[in-house]
Parts: C-alpha cells; structure tokens; sequence
C-alpha cells in the first residue's frame, strides 16, 4: 500500500524475551545443519554439532560456539580470534534471521483469523535505512 | 478496509490502515483489535504506540521496490 493512501499508522515492539523464545535448539539444529553445508562456511574443518539441554553447541576446528536463546557464546583456541569472530559474526547473523522469519510466521498466524493473509518480501526505507521486510496484507 | 502488517527485522510492527471511506476512528478501532488478536495468539509486546492519523511527520516505512519472492 502507497503510504499516501494509509488513514492511520500504529508502531509496535515485542520483547526480546519473545524472540529468543522462538529459537529453540529444535528449531535452531536443523538450520545450522543447513547453513553449515552452504559453499564457503567451512574451510575443510572438522565439525561438530550437537543439542545440550536447551542449548546448540558447535564446534568448527579449534571454534566452539554454544547458542542458547538467540545468544551466542564463543570459545576458541589462543590464534583462532579472526576466525572465531567470522564463525560468531554468520552464525550470530544466522540466528537474527531466523528469529524475524520466525517473528513473521507468528504475525501471519495470528492474523489468519482475521481474513486471507498475503506475504511478500519487500524492500523500504525505514528511517534512513534499507531494510527487506515482511508485508502481509489482508481486506476486512 | 485494507490492513497491511509490516514485520520488520529486530521484532516491530508497522501496521497501515486504509480504504477510501473509512474514518481515522475506524482505522483506530481496527488497529485496537488487531493489537489485541496479536496479543491473544501469544506475541508479548514491550512498546505499542499510539495508533497515528497519517500526515506528514509520523515516521514510517517507505517501500522503495524490490519484491523478493
């Protein structure tokens, strides 16, 4: 919608309490698996991946990374820094990600009630910044 | 009536109301209820701003193109 045609406009936050709620190691296993075999993520290093608790421990090499709520926590070898802070920057990346999908899944669903929801992927400005969204449009 | 939700990265909403005869009271009462449709589905919200009447001023986003399928 052309926002010139808009009557009213309504901003809202949910909490980041929500969010980390939504990566659980259920949802988090399956995609790592996936993002771990994308071309370049790995340079011939031997892999590790395993759910402990509520928690996805990776181990790439000397870089072992435990996920845990959307955060992600760090522990490598004296000389492995630079590819410690690679491994953490795309998997912390990764996880940012799927919490929005995730978020716009929810936000989806909860409006299905309300009529027949369309989605697309589109790109705006938003204050400044450049940023792919979700837009799900629906007639009441 | 025609809503538009947009989810924007980092967990907020931007939600448009619009539609040739509806009044800024009606887009207000949609909005309420969509506020609270999303709310009785789960989702738990630290900030839900006052519903604005668009003018010039209220920040919002822009689409700029680049439907992504």
């Amino acid at each position: 919608m052309p926002c010139n045609l808009a009557v009213s406009i309504t901003k809202a936050a949910v909490t980041e309490a929500h969010l980390r709620a939504i990566l659980t190691p259920e949802v988090i296993l399956p995609l790592m698996e996936a993002y771990l075999r994308l071309p370049g993520v790995l340079h011939a290093e031997r892999v590790t991946l395993q759910r402990q608790g509520d928690a996805i421990v990776v181990t790439v090499g000397r870089v072992t990374m435990t996920i845990r709520e959307g955060r992600v926590e760090t522990q490598a070898t004296r000389g492995y820094d630079v590819r410690a802070q690679e491994l953490t920057d795309g998997i912390s990346t990764l996880v940012a990600g799927i919490a929005d999908e995730l978020f716009a899944q929810q936000v989806r669903a909860a409006l299905a009630p309300l009529g027949t929801v369309a989605a697309q992927q589109v790109t705006v400005d938003n204050d400044g910044f450049s940023q792919v969204v979700t837009m799900l449009m629906l007639h009441i | 009536m025609e809503l538009t939700v947009y989810v924007v990265p980092g967990g907020t909403v931007q939600i448009f109301v619009d539609g040739g005869q509806v009044s800024f009271e009606q887009a207000q009462r949609i909005t309420q209820a969509v506020m609270a449709q999303l709310q009785a589905s789960g989702i738990t919200f630290r900030e839900i701003g006052t519903v604005e009447q668009h003018k010039g001023g209220v920040s919002h986003v822009h689409i700029t193109g680049g439907v992504h399928v």
